[in-house]
């Protein structure tokens, strides 16, 4: 493994700032959840600059947080609990967007990391494959979207080609590279075991890897975002973006705005879900130490 | 030992050499070695670094293979890891997986018997007792001392029910006390067991007060230099085995193989780089 | 991935280095070309490769492309250095107040989870078509990697080499440069790095989305002219430069921290 690292988030939870070692007990959740929310002050400060620079300098384009908030809260949140607060505007274009990203991610996901084992255990198909996999990971995707619209006309399906198709590169190229890059001294200890290949696969080598194979996918939850719009910007007759442009068309410039803060709550939790899941499986890396290696 | 020659020997290394291709060309780790380890022998191997000791446990591990000779395990060949040997790594931090707990680690190690569940759990239970460790299944390694986690890779060897337990500098990475520990936990274990055991080591001391054979490997290229037989008796001691005198000649002789090829060897090669 | 120890450097070496790859790429395009010479794949959807090789001569010849793409191009270096001189020394500052630094991260995980790309409409209202635009909605997607990295970099600094510059009494400023700085710089050059690549996927955007100038514009006119051929040709050029640019910055971050192992 003589490659730099193809993709490291430098806000992968590797040895950073929040990376906790085997130190002192941890103080209880709730006392833990008050220290987040205290440090939101300066999130919270850049909003309210906001809120005060467009009171003092108004414009059509620029309307304050409190009135966005507002158009948010009549255009997409009910007092209907049985749909979880949520109106029916709100099902129907974060649903379609999201089913569409769902589609889309988690396919690149079930291929690139399949690919992926193929390509960090295999020294032969990592030498014929390596150089035009990371020809594709570098391609700006998003420039095949005209030809994706003309292959599939506008359907979800052209929505869920261009994710799959932005994502399972970076996938796959992480993917291999974790395999490749594991321990060998793990690699000894489960053949020394006589694991089988199942085994030493799925027991082994995806758990050590996985640290790797996570920041890779951590990574395509923000770009699988960004292709996720831009679909539906470009050419789609529902779905977020849709529901963007078509406020910015209609000279609807409040929508737009509140179209734009479900983007970003919708983006929030899904890379908030992701840090879960990824603190979640890799305990026992932070622990361990073996992060910054 | 006590078996005879007549016997099948538990390990039969037969004229193995080991060599690799490296940027600098074709380089010997091991050269025409020749040792038959009998049926419950604890055998030491120590050498200087470069000896290849580490290379030959690899070769008798299955998990290298010998560019030539043979190593037979109850007389097959062994080709790949065998059945009834288990090993037991110097790094226990990369050996134990620290994404399962001490059970699974343990589990795992019986996966290939196909047994069922209970046994498997019994024997969790008993490997982990037999280290000292009868509460400790629930932990995950890296909540564990460096001690402690050594403990659990020899119970994890422990569980193959082994007839030979490989051991590669096995408490390089450990505190001193924590070593001797393990040294007598290691001695007890080869003889409540009854396994064979194959320890190798780089420290002297360790190498004699363990075992019944210590063998003396030289470096460059590496190759059997001395085969020592320990006459202990079968219990050791920290404290009274180390004030034997005879503890303190074989430690000597030891000693001087190990050191002496060096002095007469590098001196004049390094002089002359 | 990539093949680590560096064999003999015989001629059969090379032939073998090479042919893996050769190998590869002529596997992919052997199916490429089955696919569309059997008819599998419609021609307008995935014209063979022989239409788009001849396409990329065609592209680049007709005077347009070159200089829009050299438009893109631009944008994105502009986009890329405003972001750094900025955003680092930024990342370096709050790095250094402890009391910021946990709110700083909470700010930024927030704004980097909006999908840049559902700025654009905002971001053509407010600055119109021009590069003002491309290059605003391209710092605002890559400010945020490049300030976390610059803060990760500054965490992962070892405190007994800030130690031993605080023993030779040395000042305030003197640590930062040479400890903290040197300590933080692969970490920057990695989000750099990624950075890079997620600037071009915004530039080209807002170019398919309505920008005046740059390469996406050409790809979108030739898609409306039904010249598929000549789109997969502009898409394999962006991605050949993508992927140069990619290598070189790779390369620079391996020649400038030869004391970073490479995992």
């Amino acid at each position: 493994m003589s490659s730099p690292a193809a993709v490291a988030d430098p806000a992968a939870p590797t040895g950073g700032p929040a990376a906790g070692g085997p130190g002192p007990a941890r103080p209880p959740r709730w006392r833990r959840a008050l220290t987040t929310l205290a440090d939101g002050w300066l999130l919270l400060a850049l909003l309210v600059v906001w809120e005060v620079w467009a009171r003092a300098d108004p414009s059509l384009f620029f309307p304050p947080l409190t009135k966005v908030l507002g158009e948010f809260g009549s255009v997409y949140l009910t007092s209907d609990p049985s749909t979880l607060f949520l109106s029916a505007g709100f099902w129907d274009n974060a649903g379609v967007s999201l089913a569409r990203f769902l589609q889309g991610w988690l396919g690149a996901i079930v291929v690139g990391v399949a690919a992926g084992l193929a390509l960090g255990r295999s020294r032969v198909l990592s030498r014929m494959y390596d150089p035009i996999v990371r020809f594709f990971m570098s391609m700006p995707k998003v420039a095949l979207l005209p030809v994706a619209v003309q292959i599939f006309g506008v359907t979800d399906a052209m929505n869920v080609f261009l994710i799959f198709l932005g994502t399972v590169w970076i996938i796959l190229v992480n993917t291999a590279d974790g395999i490749a890059g594991v321990d060998e001294s793990w690699v000894r200890s489960g053949r020394s075991l006589r694991l089988s290949r199942f085994a030493l696969f799925t027991r082994v080598l995806l758990p050590a890897a996985a640290p790797r194979i996570l920041a890779g996918i951590r990574v395509s939850v923000g770009t699988a975002l960004i292709l996720m719009i831009v679909s539906e910007l470009y050419a789609t007759t529902s779905g977020l973006g849709y529901q963007i442009v078509y406020a910015e068309r209609t000279f609807a410039y409040l929508e737009m705005w509140a179209g734009l803060v479900l983007v970003a709550l919708i983006g929030i939790a899904l890379n908030g879900a992701m840090s879960a899941v990824e603190r979640r499986l890799l305990r026992w890396e932070r622990r361990t130490g073996l992060a910054d290696l | 030992m006590n078996d005879g020659a007549t016997a099948v020997p538990a390990l039969d290394v037969a004229g193995v050499s080991k060599a690799y291709d490296t940027a600098s060309g074709r380089r010997i780790a091991l050269s025409e070695t020749s040792v038959r380890i009998e049926a419950g022998e604890f055998v030491s191997v120590v050498g200087p670094s470069g000896c290849g000791k580490s290379t030959l446990l690899m070769m008798m591990a299955g998990l290298l293979a010998p560019s030539e000779g043979e190593i037979r395990l109850d007389g097959r060949p062994i080709d790949g890891p065998p059945p009834g040997l288990a090993v037991v790594f110097q790094d226990y931090s990369r050996s134990l997986f620290p994404w399962m707990s001490v059970r699974r680690n343990l589990a795992l190690a019986a996966a290939s018997d196909k047994l069922p569940k209970e046994e498997v759990a019994r024997r969790v239970q008993h490997c982990l007792t037999a280290v000292g460790l009868p509460d400790a299944a629930d932990l995950r390694p890296y909540q564990m001392s460096g001690g402690m986690q050594q403990r659990v890779a020899i119970a994890r060897a422990l569980m193959v029910q082994p007839q030979v337990m490989l051991m590669d500098e096995p408490f390089a990475a450990v505190d001193a006390q924590t070593r001797a520990d393990l040294e007598d936990l290691v001695v007890r274990l080869g003889q409540e067991f009854g396994a064979t055991i194959v320890f190798v080591t780089h420290d002297i001391d360790e190498a004699v007060y363990v075992a019944d054979r210590v063998l003396v490997l030289a470096a460059g290229p590496g190759r059997l230099a001395a085969d020592i037989p320990v006459d202990l008796g079968s219990r050791r001691d920290q404290v009274e085995t180390k004030l034997d005198p005879e503890f303190a000649r074989l430690r000597s002789e030891v000693f001087q193989l190990v050191m002496r090829p060096r002095a007469i060897v590098d001196v004049p090669v390094s002089a002359s780089a | 991935m990539s093949t680590a120890p560096a064999g003999p450097a015989t001629t059969e070496g090379r032939i073998a280095r090479l042919g893996y790859p050769v190998a590869g790429v002529a596997s992919v395009v052997a199916v490429w070309a089955l696919a569309s010479g059997l008819g599998l794949v419609a021609p307008e959807a995935l014209p063979g490769p022989l239409a788009v090789l001849a396409a990329i001569p065609q592209l680049l010849g007709d005077g347009e492309f070159l200089p829009e793409l050299g438009d893109t191009l631009w944008t994105w270096l502009v986009s890329l250095v405003l972001t750094t001189v900025v955003a680092v020394p930024v990342g370096l500052a709050v790095g250094s107040v402890p009391a910021a630094q946990r709110a700083t991260m909470v700010a930024v995980n927030a704004f980097r989870s909006v999908p840049s790309s559902a700025l654009i409409p905002i971001g053509i209202l407010i600055f119109g078509l021009g590069i003002t635009m491309k290059v605003a909605l391209a710092v605002y997607a890559i400010a945020w990697p490049i300030l976390i990295s610059t803060l990760y970099g500054v965490a992962s600094t070892e405190p007994m080499r800030i130690d031993a510059g605080r023993s030779m009494r040395w000042p305030w400023w003197r640590r930062q440069v040479f400890v903290v700085l040197p300590s933080a710089l692969p970490q920057i050059a990695t989000g750099i790095r990624i950075a890079a690549s997620v600037a071009l996927v915004v530039v080209v955007s807002t170019e398919l989305l309505g920008a005046s100038t740059g390469a996406g514009v050409v790809l979108v006119s030739y898609q409306q002219g039904l010249r598929p051929d000549v789109v997969y040709a502009g898409v394999l050029l962006l991605a050949a430069m993508g992927a140069i640019v990619y290598a070189l910055l790779a390369g620079l971050e391996r020649r400038l921290f030869t004391w970073v192992p490479h995992v």
